[in-house]
C-alpha cells in the first residue's frame, strides 16, 4: 500500500513540470537595458525606452530599441505591447539608464517599484545620463553586442581606477536612498564622440538629482566615500609629466565623530599602494627615500582632500562624501545632528596615511 | 510490517523535532516584523525573545516530572478534569491548524511568486499537504529521524547569509542600543517567531531516556535563538533596518542579490533547501494535529491523519491572499502565544501543588 501510494505521488509530481503555455524562443524578447526619461511638456510625460534581444531564428539574434510613452511607468508596458511581436521577459535586465532630467524631476515611483517588483533585477547596474537614454541605447556598440552590455560593463569595471565604489547597481542605490544617513550618489555618462564614457557622479537630494560634478573632483569624493577601490595618484614636478611619482593605491576609510557645539568628523585614509613610477630619484630606491615619497604623497592628497571639503561645504553644502552615517551611527537614527546644516557647520578633519607595500622592482 | 506504530524517540531526535517545529516561514520573514519598532536593535530583542521557548519547554518538563511521563491527554485529565482537558486539546487542535496552514499558504506564496508561476494554487497545496499527511502518519519515530537528518542538510542553508559578512555595512547596526523602551516594547513580537513550541508538550513523553531531559528543551531553545539571532543581525547588517521594514521577506531579496558564477539566481537554490524546512516544520505540525484528534475521538492514529486532512485544506485555502493571511495572524498570535503562556505556567504550578499535597 505504502508502495503504491509512493509511486503515484511519485508519477504525480512528475505531470506538474513541463512547457505548458511557454513560448518558443523565437516570440520571445529578453530585456537587456531599460530607460527611464521624461518629456516635461507633454501630457504623456515618462517614455521608457527599453533595449532587448529578438531572436529571428536559425541563431540570429539582433538588439531593438523600442520606447513606450504612457502617464507612468507600467502604463509604458500598455503603450509598448501595441507594437511588439513578441512577448517580454523581464528580470534579465542589466542595466538602468536615468536620463539627467528625469532624475532632476524624481525618480520615487521608480524607487518604489524596485521594492516591490519581484521580477526586477537587483544586481543590474544603473547610471545617470547626459541626455536621453534613448540616444544612449541607439549608440552602436563596439566591442559588445548590445550597448546595455557595454555600459554595465563601463560600470562593473569602474572601481579599478579613480576610487570609484565596488558596487553600482539597483540593490547599492535602494541602500543608499533607504538607509539613514546617505544619499544616493551614481556615475554620470556622457556621450563621447559616440561612445559612452563616465564624467563624474550626480549627487541626489532625496529622490531628486541635485549636482553633477565633474571627475575631477569628484576623484576625491570617491576617495572617501568608498572603500578597497583602486586608483592612481601622481605628483608632478614642474608640470613636466615626464618627471613625477605615480603610485597605485586602494583606500581604507575609517571615520570617526565626535560633537562639541558641532560635529566633528575624523577621517582617517590608508593608501596602501605600490610605486609605479619614480623619475623625480630614478635610481634604486632606499628606505628613507621611501619614507619621503611617502610623505609627499600624504601632504599632496591632505591638500586635495581639504580643498574638496571646503568647496562641498561651502558650494555644494550637501554631503558627497557619504559621512552622515558614521553620525547617525554613533547619534541615533533619528537625531537632529543629521541635517545639511549641521554638514555645513562640522569641522571635517583629515588625516592621510601612504603606506607603499611595494616599491616594484628596482630597490635596494 | 508491524502494525502498531513505534512513538519512541531519542533525546537528540527530540532536540531537532522542537527545533523544526519552530523554524519555518520565520526564517524568512522575522527581521521584518521584529525592526518595525525595535529598528537597527531588532537582533536583541529576537535574543531576548526566547525566553519564551526557554519556559515552554521548562513548564512542559516541570509538568510531565511532577506527575509522571504520561500522555497530553491524561495530564490535562489529572490536573483540570475531562471536560477542561477537552477543552484544552481543541484549543491546542486549533492552534496548530492555524500554524500548519498559515506555513503552507507562505509557502504556497513564496513559490507561486519566486519559482512556480504556472502552477495553481490548489496543485500545490493538494500535493504538499499530502505528503505531509503521508509523512506523518509514519508516527513519530520517523518524524524524529526526518527532523535530524534534514536539519544536517538544511543547516547548509543557515550559512549562506553569512557572505554579507564581507559586504555589509556595521554603521546599520550602530548604535547597538538607541533606547530600551524600543528593544523592550518588540519582544512581545519576537515571540510570534518562537512560536510553535509549543509542540514540546505533546512529545516529551515520549522520549526514552529522561535523564536531563530538560538540558534538551533549554538546547533546542538556543539553538533557534540563534539561528533567528545571527539572521536578523545579518539582514539588518545589510539592508539597514529601513529597507527591513519595507521588505517583507528580507532574507530572500539578500539571496537574490548573492552572485555567483555559473547560478544565475541564487534565490532559487535557497528556495529548494528552504522548502525542506517547510515540509518538516508541517510534518511535525500535522502529527500533532492528528495526534490530539486521535486521543479526543480515540481514532486510530493512521485513520485520524486523513480524516484531518480536509480541516488543514479548507484552514490553507483561506490564508492564501498574503496580506489576509498577516491580518489575521496579527490579530490571533497574540491571543494564542499569551495563551499558552499562562497554560503552561499554571499547568505548572498545579501540577507543583499536587505533588505537594501528595495526590
Amino acid at each position: 500500500m505504502k508502495k503504491i501510494l509512493f509511486i503515484i505521488l511519485l508519477t504525480l509530481l512528475t505531470t506538474f513540470t513541463g512547457c505548458y503555455e511557454m513560448e518558443p524562443i523565437e516570440n520571445l524578447s529578453i530585456i537587456i537595458g531599460i530607460g527611464y526619461d521624461i518629456e516635461k511638456d507633454a501630457k504623456k510625460k515618462i517614455v521608457d525606452p527599453i533595449e532587448m534581444f529578438v531572436f529571428k531564428g536559425d541563431g540570429e539574434v539582433e538588439r531593438l530599441i523600442s520606447p513606450g510613452v504612457a502617464e507612468t511607468i507600467y502604463n509604458t508596458v500598455n503603450d509598448r505591447q501595441t507594437v511588439m511581436s513578441k512577448k517580454f521577459l523581464v528580470g534579465t535586465e542589466k542595466l538602468y539608464l536615468i536620463s539627467r532630467e528625469r532624475a532632476e524631476y524624481g525618480i520615487e515611483d521608480l524607487l518604489e517599484t524596485l521594492i516591490r517588483d519581484e521580477g526586477r533585477n537587483e544586481v543590474a547596474y544603473v547610471a545617470i545620463t547626459e541626455g536621453e537614454t534613448r540616444h544612449f541605447f541607439s549608440m552602436i556598440p563596439i566591442d559588445n553586442t548590445s550597448i546595455s552590455e557595454a555600459i554595465s560593463g563601463i560600470l562593473k569595471f569602474s572601481h579599478l581606477a579613480n576610487f570609484f565604489p565596488k558596487e553600482v547597481t539597483i540593490k547599492e542605490l535602494l541602500f543608499m536612498y533607504n538607509q539613514t544617513g546617505r544619499r544616493i550618489i551614481l556615475p554620470y555618462i556622457i556621450d563621447d564622440n559616440g561612445k559612452p564614457k563616465i564624467a563624474g557622479i550626480c549627487v541626489f537630494d532625496g529622490a531628486k538629482l541635485k549636482y553633477t560634478i565633474p571627475l575631477e573632483e569628484a576623484f576625491y569624493m570617491n576617495m572617501i566615500r568608498s572603500r578597497k577601490s583602486d586608483g592612481y595618484i601622481s605628483i608632478l614636478k614642474e608640470n613636466n609629466p615626464k618627471i613625477c611619482y605615480s603610485i597605485k593605491a586602494k583606500n581604507f576609510i575609517n571615520v570617526d565623530v565626535d560633537y562639541k557645539d558641532r560635529l566633528i568628523y575624523t577621517i582617517n585614509v590608508t593608501l596602501k599602494g605600490s610605486l609605479k613610477t619614480d623619475t623625480i630619484h630614478n635610481t634604486a630606491l632606499t628606505a628613507n627615500e621611501a619614507k619621503e615619497i611617502e610623505k609627499a604623497f600624504e601632504e599632496y592628497v591632505t591638500e586635495e582632500l581639504n580643498k574638496t571639503i571646503e568647496k562641498v561645504q561651502n558650494k555644494y553644502k550637501i554631503d558627497c562624501f557619504d559621512i552622515t552615517k558614521y553620525a547617525a551611527a554613533k547619534f541615533g537614527k533619528h537625531s537632529p545632528l543629521l541635517s545639511d546644516e549641521e554638514f555645513q557647520r562640522a569641522q571635517i578633519n583629515v588625516k592621510v596615511k601612504v603606506i607603499l607595500v611595494d616599491l616594484g622592482r628596482s630597490m635596494k | 510490517m508491524s502494525k502498531v506504530i513505534e512513538n519512541k524517540i531519542t533525546k537528540r531526535q527530540y532536540i531537532f523535532i522542537l527545533i523544526s517545529a519552530v523554524v519555518g516561514i520565520g526564517i524568512l520573514s522575522a527581521p521584518n516584523s521584529i525592526c518595525q519598532k525595535a529598528e537597527q536593535s531588532g537582533w536583541i530583542s529576537m535574543f531576548i525573545g526566547c525566553l519564551y521557548p526557554l519556559t515552554i519547554t521548562y513548564c512542559a518538563y516541570l509538568c510531565y516530572k511532577n506527575l509522571g511521563f504520561i500522555d497530553f491527554y491524561t495530564l490535562n485529565e489529572k490536573i483540570y478534569g475531562k471536560f477542561f482537558s477537552k477543552i484544552i486539546s481543541i484549543f491546542f487542535m486549533l492552534t496548530i491548524t492555524i500554524y500548519s496552514s498559515s506555513v503552507l499558504a507562505g509557502f504556497y506564496n513564496v513559490l507561486s511568486k519566486e519559482i512556480t508561476i504556472f502552477l495553481q494554487p490548489s496543485i500545490i497545496v493538494t500535493i504538499v499537504s499530502l505528503t505531509i499527511v503521508f509523512t506523518a502518519s509514519f508516527g513519530l519515530q520517523s518524524l524524529g529521524r526526518l527532523s535530524e537528518i534534514v536539519f544536517y542538510f538544511s543547516s547548509l542553508l543557515f550559512l549562506f547569509p553569512l557572505f554579507t559578512i564581507k559586504r555589509g555595512d556595521i554603521t546599520n547596526i550602530l548604535p547597538i542600543i538607541s533606547s530600551f523602551e524600543k528593544i523592550l516594547s518588540s519582544i512581545p513580537a519576537s515571540f510570534y517567531s518562537y512560536a510553535g513550541i509549543e509542540i514540546s508538550f505533546f512529545i516529551l513523553p515520549y522520549v526514552i531516556s529522561k535523564k536531563n531531559i530538560k538540558y534538551a528543551g533549554f538546547t533546542s531553545s538556543i539553538i533557534i535563538a540563534l539561528i533567528y539571532t545571527l539572521l536578523t543581525f545579518l539582514t539588518i547588517y545589510y539592508l539597514g533596518f529601513e529597507l527591513t521594514t519595507k521588505i517583507y521577506y528580507p532574507v530572500l531579496f539578500i539571496m537574490e542579490t548573492i552572485e555567483i558564477s555559473i547560478i544565475s539566481d541564487f534565490k532559487i537554490i535557497f528556495i529548494f533547501l528552504w522548502s525542506g524546512i517547510i515540509l518538516k516544520i508541517l510534518a511535525c505540525d500535522y502529527f500533532v494535529i492528528s495526534y490530539v484528534f486521535s486521543k479526543l475521538t480515540h481514532i486510530p492514529y493512521k485513520k485520524s491523519c486523513f480524516i484531518t486532512w480536509p480541516f488543514v485544506m479548507m484552514f490553507t485555502i483561506f490564508m492564501i491572499p498574503e496580506h489576509g493571511r498577516n491580518v489575521f495572524l496579527e490579530n490571533t498570535l497574540p491571543y494564542i502565544v499569551y495563551t499558552v503562556l499562562i497554560y503552561s505556567i499554571t499547568t505548572a504550578i498545579i501540577s507543583k501543588l499536587k505533588v505537594m499535597k501528595g495526590v
